[in-house]
């Protein structure tokens, strides 16, 4: 953890302009929007049904989801809102 | 094992651009949510986070200064269980874990380091609970939540939970104004606090135990109070220094109470649990209160009505309980309450006991065998109801409507024998007190404060005695005892600050008062009916206008308030109050108070002589009325108002966990009247006399109060010695002393907190009140008693009596709070004459004779109480 390590002393900012190459057309961002539209939108992008029905969907996420990969998506949705995911074939099970 | 890969990457991202952002906090020294930091790295940095929304809004941190880095940040977030991770994208995840981590807290009051009931606990607007007993409380919290703590009459304060607090105390502050004028917390114990002005304020929900009191029924608290006692050991019956219970002034709401009790004075008629505050005056008292010569009692309905639904009730074994406050919008709340006897479901010992205390020597005590049989069990009931609506448009204004009913019923029927002659007998008692008023108050520190209240009360007493003599034609009797006073009125007041030491407070005050009585009989003969006024049949109105103006300085050392208060009334004309109070500061242990005060009051609760026949009585809990006072017979009347000059001298010294008190005083009182006096009156209607001259009374008083407090354990001892007469010139050339003297009165109570447990024991000794002893009664007796100057010349012996209770606080789930409770006075279940009345019996001559009755101390009296509130 020692790319944490407190600085006393905040440097002047530099954005790091080479880690975000396809980041404009490669994601979705959503502001305190449900997870019923967050997960509707991963469905259309990916082709995929994704069942809702044993989490608590009207949560409101904000952040974003990359349409490089199905597991990427999920991952980036699901972490921060405390969600398990698994993929069987084109259907993803939802779970707290 | 992929989500542990994804972490991986992220921590490598990190490591690669590890270069500091830094974001511009436009609020610093405060808490500021997750969410509004992260947007001001989206705003300020153009950042990408994801979160879940509701959690990084209800997460706070603490920020000091005016920039935060990013790094930071990151620490920051740590302290409160959530970790920001960035991904080598450089987009950042916000994670809190799902669980709640246990957290408690203990209240205590800043002050006195006492611990706080009832406290409210919100995270945000959604009510978590309540303090327990203890003052602590248990939740399951997410770190990161900001607590706010509520309590009335104290400022609320916001708290921070992060993962390195398990269990804190926190310390709550008195408003600033209640602060400055509190020179005492714990009086007695917590509850009872002894402001500057030298009056008590008596809480009676935080009130710790005491001991033979299982609720914390107001007026009998306030007996463990020196200088404030029962001498017919009434729960409900306030003499405070000399005065008797009707030259008390109630108000509830700013309403002006005529009927102060359920149950022939066993239960004060104001319910505890809705009752915010009380303000006790025993002396010094304040221009703005008038018209009683003795003490003021001022109580407060609840008003934290608008955060959350709340509601409690509770049952003992003489009655339940229950309250509901609800908030409508943010600033409209409204408070309902109700309290009942439960002696329609089910006559408890308690009820028992306290039944044949109170009519002890009459036919409805079950115990007695006056040749009369109870055809029902003694079916009394009473309730007292109070609804109240607030609106609170900002913190500085409020507009109040408060309603209170208060009703006591008696109704019973008996059935004898006399001459071979079967009868029935009923007594049916109603007693109703209702009022409402009207509040508007705009109050803020530094202000003036200004107050317009606007009150109704109507008092009404219907006592109807009947013998129906169950043969035909025979003579029956429907004797009707009435009472009723209705008063309306209003007060205006500005209390004005000038500069850092002055206030000026000025007022005005209209009020009208009605009062009508009616003592008679119907007989009916033969079918024709013969009405006999027997007392009094009066109805008097009186009108009046008052303004007052007073004067407080308030430095540090020294608290001076010097007013007047004048009245002009259309029945005396002008009267004039002055009023000096003053209280010296000599050093950090040690306080000097003393004040100087007149007080005038119309009207008296009387009692009417008994002319007792032995076939039939009438209930002498029933015999008393609100009467104007006034002198000479018909066409020859004078209005009369009893003048009260009082002097008080006190001393207040505390060091090392030790208080003492000690005040003396001396009260002159003019024109006093007889008719209060079952014995004078019993006289006067033997000897056919119409009513004696005003006396002249004086009332000289030492109170004396020593506690300490070690840890839990509380102990006090109060002491008063009080000599009271007074002198009629006609009816006995000396002074004699009052049926209420009582010139030694002592108290010990312990009480002890232990877990979750209270325990209070108490002591009383009192030594016994005078009477007059009689053997024949008659007129040539009298005469003689009176000529040798022994009127109330003997005592009854001196009494004594231990009291204990026990309280039991569930645990507290920080949802609702409950209790269960058990008290038991008079423990060694000692009998003993307490108090005699007097009344007329008629020999077989039909000549008149004086006869006395002797009651006795309530017996050993059990008693316990269940309660909950959320």
């Amino acid at each position: 953890m020692a790319a944490f390590a407190k600085a006393k002393t905040p440097l002047t900012i530099v954005q790091n302009k080479n880690s975000i190459p396809t980041w404009r057309d490669g994601k979705s961002v959503f502001t305190n929007t449900s997870l019923i539209e967050v997960f509707a939108a991963i469905e259309r992008q990916f082709d995929v049904t994704i069942e809702i029905s044993r989490i608590n969907a009207n949560r409101k996420f904000t952040g974003f989801f990359s349409y490089e990969q199905l597991e990427n998506a999920l991952e980036q949705v699901c972490y921060p809102m405390n969600i398990k995911y698994t993929i069987e074939g084109r259907t993803v099970q939802l779970s707290n | 094992m992929q989500r542990l890969y994804y972490i991986l990457l992220c921590i490598v991202g990190i490591t690669i651009s590890a270069k500091a952002q830094q974001v511009k906090i436009p609020t610093s020294g405060t808490f500021v949510s997750v969410e509004d930091v992260v947007t001001f790295f989206k705003d300020q940095h153009n950042l990408q986070f994801s979160y879940d929304v509701a959690q990084m809004q209800q997460a706070f941190i603490p920020i000091n200064d005016t920039t935060l880095s990013i790094e930071d940040f990151t620490e920051v977030l740590k302290t409160i269980a959530i970790t920001l991770k960035k991904d080598k994208k450089g987009n950042y995840f916000l994670i809190q874990s799902n669980e709640e981590n246990s957290y408690c807290v203990t209240i205590k009051d800043t002050h006195s380091n006492l611990a706080l009931p009832n406290v409210t606990i919100y995270n945000g607007d959604e009510y978590l609970g309540i303090t327990d007993f203890s003052g602590t409380a248990n939740l399951e919290i997410r770190p990161g939540t900001l607590l706010t703590y509520r309590y009335t009459g104290y400022k609320s304060v916001i708290q921070h939970v992060s993962l390195s607090n398990d269990c804190i105390t926190l310390m709550l502050k008195d408003d600033v104004q209640a602060l400055e004028e509190i020179i005492l917390t714990n009086y007695l114990t917590r509850g009872l606090v002894k402001n500057k002005n030298s009056s008590l304020t008596l809480s009676p929900k935080t009130l710790a135990i005491l001991p033979g009191l299982v609720e914390p029924d107001v007026f009998q608290s306030l007996q463990l109070v020196p200088g404030i006692n029962s001498p017919g050991e009434n729960p409900a019956s306030l003499h405070i220094r000399g005065g008797t219970p009707d030259q008390n002034l109630l108000l509830w709401d700013g309403i002006k109470i005529y009927q102060n009790s359920h149950f022939f004075d066993q239960i004060t008629s104001f319910n505890p649990y809705i009752t915010k505050k009380v303000d006790v005056y025993r002396g010094g008292t304040s221009v703005r209160y008038g018209d009683r010569i003795s003490g003021v009692i001022n109580m407060q309905s609840d008003d934290d009505l608008f955060d959350t639904f709340k509601a409690g009730g509770g049952m003992n074994l003489l009655g339940g309980d229950v309250y509901f406050k609800i908030p409508i919008f943010k600033k409209l709340g409204i408070l309902i309450a109700g309290r009942r006897s439960l002696t329609d479901l089910y006559q408890s010992f308690t009820f028992n006991s306290i039944s044949s205390k109170v009519f002890q020597n009459s036919r409805l005590d079950a115990s007695e065998d006056i040749g009369i049989e109870n055809e029902t069990p003694l079916n009394y009931f009473f309730s007292d109801w109070n609804a109240k609506l607030m609106y609170k448009p900002n913190e500085n204004h409020s507009y109040t409507l408060s309603i209170i009913k208060i009703k006591n019923t008696l109704n019973n029927n008996n059935k004898g024998v006399r001459d071979n002659e079967p009868f029935q007998i009923g007594d049916r008692l109603e007693q109703n007190n209702w009022g409402g008023s009207f509040t508007w108050l705009r109050e803020k520190e530094g202000l003036t404060t200004k107050k317009f209240q606007l009150f109704l009360s109507d008092y009404s007493s219907q006592y109807n005695f009947e013998f129906i003599s169950e043969n035909e034609g025979a003579s029956n009797l429907i004797a009707t005892r009435i009472n009723q006073v209705t008063e309306f009125g209003y007060d205006l007041s500005y209390d004005i600050p000038i500069g850092k030491y002055h206030h000026v407070l000025i007022g005005n005050q209209l009020q009208t008062t009605n009062v009508s009585d009616g003592v008679f009989d119907i007989f009916n003969v033969n079918g024709q009916e013969i009405f006999n006024i027997i007392g009094l049949v009066t109805t008097q109105g009186r009108t009046n206008l008052i303004g007052y103006l007073e004067h407080r300085y308030d430095a540090d050392n020294l608290f001076l308030s010097t007013g007047i208060r004048a009245e002009y009334n259309n029945l005396v004309g002008l009267l004039f109050e002055p009023r000096v109070f003053a209280s010296l500061k000599l050093s950090n242990s040690l306080r000097l108070t003393t004040s100087l005060e007149r007080k005038n009051q119309s009207f008296s609760q009387i009692n009417n002589a008994q002319i007792e026949p032995d076939f039939y009585n009438l209930l002498p809990a029933a015999n008393q009325f609100w009467s104007i006072q006034f002198q000479g017979t018909e066409g020859n009347f004078e209005f009369l108002t009893q003048k009260s000059n009082q002097l008080t001298v006190g001393a207040l010294y505390k060091k090392n966990g030790w208080t003492a008190e000690l005040e003396g005083y001396y009260k002159k009182i003019d024109n006093t009247t007889s008719q209060i006096d079952t014995f004078i009156t019993s006289v006067n209607t033997i000897e056919q006399q119409t009513s004696l001259t005003p006396g002249l009374a004086k009332r000289y008083g030492l109170d004396f109060l020593l506690k300490k407090r070690i840890k839990n354990y509380k102990a006090w001892l109060s002491y008063t010695w009080a000599k009271n007469t007074v002198q009629y010139r006609d009816f006995q050339s000396l002074a004699f002393p009052e049926p209420f003297d009582q010139r030694h009165r002592f108290n010990l109570s312990q009480t002890y907190s232990y877990n979750h447990f209270e325990f209070a024991l108490g002591w009383t000794y009192g030594s016994g009140l005078p009477f007059t002893k009689t053997t024949t009664g008659s007129i040539q007796e009298i005469t003689d008693l009176r000529a040798n100057n022994n009127v109330y010349g003997n005592r009854l012996p001196d009494y004594h009596r231990l009291d204990l209770s026990t309280i039991y606080h569930f645990k507290n789930n920080g949802r609702w709070n409950g209790k269960v409770g058990f008290s038991i006075r008079n423990l060694y279940d000692r009998r003993q004459d307490i108090q005699t009345n007097y009344s007329i019996g008629i020999d077989d001559q039909n000549d008149f004779f004086l006869q006395s009755t002797t009651n006795e101390s309530l017996k050993l009296t059990a008693d316990m109480v269940f309660r909950i509130s959320f």
